[in-house]
């Protein structure tokens, strides 16, 4: 059965829970709302501050509660505090709190599609996203998604269970349950939202919403220290802690001898990964024999995903050690399968023992 | 390649180019087109030109009778400014193309082994699969693959199809990872029916999960007609490497109801402990397709590189980079088909030992040795720097 027009739905209500939608913004324009009115007007201080509160809470819930929305007038401050958010997120212009307001809206609108059991959602979404669907002729809670839509969403979800090898792929058709179209549709919806942040806001709007963005700001500190362990956005970059095979081709770089193809992948992956600028990358070549700028920087960018918008990670100690990149393998090694959790263990180790060393 | 030789087969490519019909790639004018010309460092040092772009065919064509180059190339992607360094031309999407070749296809230190022959049979085969995972499933229609032969040793596919246009490199990967089961795994495909304990495992017939069932029943038929001693270094290789794991595999195999519950989709729980993951490693050899891709070379995806200009001529051995026909594959010998030269004699000496078969007539040449051979003979020869002009 192909869909073809579905009607969109377009209360209030049903926008904010999505209010990513085209349906929503579109509302916001038909209401007249202006972008000063919504900088600074007073009638607009409630949409404000619910606007902060949805970074706030991306921060530190991961998620957005979703309100119960009983009236026009509240319906329209929930609404117009979606682009506040978006506003507030880029002016601040952190990479690491867009990927996570983005990850926290896009979770509370799956969480509430994952409640709603109706085919009509199904339908709707798969129509804002573009998504060619099929309902299968076998059984109800299976959807036949066409496999060039199927990858635009899942090559960034890690579970081997959604590489396209492992799925039932017929005729062009990729076979899912219910849930998992879903959990497809999440992805989307991360994507839209996550879509032109961070955005061109002119300083003097930033600098008049500085109250609102200078408490997230200090949220968005006290979240990066508690996770300070944990992520790799906030990691010192200490090339002693760097495992044996990094270490060994960083050398061979300086030395100026001729690295594989492989290895200079590995590297660059690695070096992006913890944190360097794509400059700094290119810099670590200008040894090399056959350097040229241009050339590195393409490929240097199309490993830190300019192009895609998905970087790469580095390679695994299985994949090193397949293409022979794997050398000087010590005691850490055997306990790791990914050069980069080396790096973060060393790092650890090193840090405790300094703690150790000064009381 | 002396200058004599240059000469000779440059005048030759001319002559080819100023009748040959010339496909031209859908949206000529947004594609960057590459050139390899027979200029003075040629084949020393071979200078690419790029980021070349003709707004018509009639430019296109003009441009191959003037120069008739070594080897030319389009790029897979359309660009808004195909003439602009890589940086600024603006990517608008890419053909989905795959690129066989032996040497992907065979390991480099068993290349030396084959021969010239030999090796466009096993790319053929390869290629033979590649287009029936297109087909069966990915779903593409006949008319939306476009096969070429690469003018060397391997085949070319392009697909245009506005949807695939758009895909990344990642996702290409995943196509890439798909038709050579990368990352394959099996349990993917098995689902468990009744009571967790005493479950029996379900194949699912889908995807990979259909083709690694057929190569189970497939693998276990092979075992069951086997001798004992036999069957189990078969086993053994597959990789199940305990004797009483094998013997045990090998006792289900002459099993009559055991094995057509396993013809049905079922596996009974008892066999759950044998190692049916290493056995579907060692079924999907056959299938899959050989490293179409190399994981270190991106070449399907790579959403920006040159591929080779359908009906163009390849430097390095004469033959046309010719489009095929599906329903006509497996007819196609590149060493009769792909030959655009004639048979008029033309004289040459030998640089080094070679042998090819070309037109159904078997020729064999030694270092130093002068001959008189047909002209697509000697344009293969000298193209191989196998041989000079006289």
């Amino acid at each position: 059965m192909q869909i073809n027009m579905i009607e969109r739905r377009t209360e209030p209500q049903h926008l904010c829970i999505y209010p990513f939608l085209t349906a929503a913004s579109e509302y916001v324009d038909a209401a007249g709302i202006m972008l000063d009115d919504l900088i600074s007007a007073v009638s607009f201080k409630r949409a404000r501050l619910r606007g902060k509160a949805r970074v706030i809470e991306a921060l530190e819930e991961a998620t957005i509660r979703k309100p119960v929305i009983i009236n026009p007038a509240q319906a329209d401050m929930e609404l117009s505090s979606y682009p506040f958010a978006r506003i507030l997120v880029s002016c601040i212009g952190d990479n690491y709190l867009i990927r996570r307001y983005a990850l926290a809206e896009a979770k509370a609108a799956h969480e509430r599609l994952s409640e709603d059991t109706s085919l009509d959602i199904i339908y709707e979404m798969s129509e804002e996203f573009g998504i060619q669907l099929d309902f299968s002729p076998y059984a109800q809670n299976q959807v036949l998604v066409a496999f060039y839509d199927y990858l635009r969403f899942t090559t960034n979800i890690r579970d081997k269970r959604w590489r396209l090898v492992n799925r039932s792929l017929e005729r062009g058709k990729v076979k899912l349950s219910k849930t998992e179209f879903v959990r497809v549709l999440q992805e989307a919806m991360y994507e839209r939202i996550k879509q032109d942040l961070p955005l061109k806001v002119p300083k003097e709007i930033c600098k008049t919403i500085r109250d609102y963005t200078d408490d997230i700001k200090r949220e968005l500190e006290e979240t990066r220290k508690k996770l300070g362990d944990v992520g790799f956005e906030s990691l010192v970059k200490d090339p002693d802690s760097f495992p044996p095979c990094i270490k060994a081709i960083l050398g061979n770089l300086k030395a100026g001898v001729n690295v594989t193809h492989g290895a200079r992948f590995a590297v660059t992956a690695f070096l992006l990964n913890i944190g360097l600028t794509e400059d700094e990358v290119i810099a670590i070549y200008k040894n090399s024999p056959d350097f040229d700028e241009e050339r590195t920087r393409y490929q240097v960018e199309h490993i830190a995903g300019d192009k895609s918008g998905v970087p790469y990670t580095a390679p695994s100690c299985a994949t090193m050690r397949t293409y022979g990149n794997c050398t000087g393998s010590d005691d850490i090694c055997e306990k790791v399968t990914h050069p980069l959790t080396y790096y973060k263990r060393k790092l650890k180790d090193k840090d405790m023992k300094e703690k150790r060393e000064k009381p | 390649m002396n200058e004599k030789t240059k000469r000779f087969v440059r005048s030759k490519f001319h002559e080819y180019y100023n009748t040959a019909e010339i496909e031209i790639p859908s949206e000529l004018w947004m594609r960057e087109l590459g050139f390899v010309h027979f200029d003075p460092s040629y084949p020393a040092k071979l200078v690419m030109r790029r980021h070349k772009s003709f707004a018509t065919e009639g430019e296109l064509v003009k441009y191959l009778r003037e120069n008739a180059p070594a080897h030319a190339y389009h790029s897979a992607a359309v660009y808004k400014y195909p003439a602009a360094d890589m940086a600024k031309k603006d990517w608008i999407g890419a053909d989905l193309i795959f690129d066989l070749d032996a040497d992907h296809v065979v390991d480099e230190t068993e290349l030396q082994k084959y021969s010239y022959e030999d090796l466009l049979v096993l790319v053929k085969k390869e290629t033979e699969k590649l287009i029936d995972f297109m087909l069966d499933d990915f779903g593409f229609h006949e008319d939306d693959i476009e096969l070429v032969f690469s003018g060397s040793r391997g085949y070319h596919i392009h697909i245009q199809k506005k949807e695939v246009r758009m895909l990344g490199s990642r996702e290409r990967r995943e196509i890439v990872d798909y038709i050579t089961a990368t990352g394959l795994d099996m349990n993917s495909f098995l689902t468990v029916s009744g009571k967790a304990d005493s479950a029996d495992l379900r194949f699912k017939p889908e995807g990979w999960g259909k083709l690694l069932f057929k190569g189970l029943i497939e693998f276990l038929h092979e075992i069951a007609a086997m001798e004992e001693e036999d069957a189990i270094k078969r086993v053994r290789s597959a990789g199940v490497q305990e004797r009483k794991k094998a013997e045990e595999l090998i006792r289900i195999t002459k099993d009559k109801t055991v094995m057509e519950r396993i013809e049905r989709g079922e596996i009974p729980q008892f066999a759950k402990s044998i190692k049916w993951d290493e056995i579907a490693k060692a079924v999907t050899n056959a299938v899959r397709v050989k490293s179409g891709d190399r994981p270190d070379e991106p070449v399907t995806a790579d959403i920006k590189r040159l591929i080779r200009l359908p009906t163009s001529l390849h430097g390095k051995s004469s033959l046309n980079v010719k489009p095929l026909k599906l329903d006509t594959f497996e007819d196609f010998d590149p060493l009769e088909d792909a030959v655009v030269f004639g048979d008029s004699p033309v004289e040459i000496r030998m640089v080094r030992g070679s042998a090819i078969k070309m037109k159904g007539e078997r020729y064999k040449l030694e270092e130093g040795e002068v001959a008189s051979l047909p002209e697509c003979v000697a344009l293969y020869f000298m193209c191989r720097g196998a041989a000079e002009c006289v």
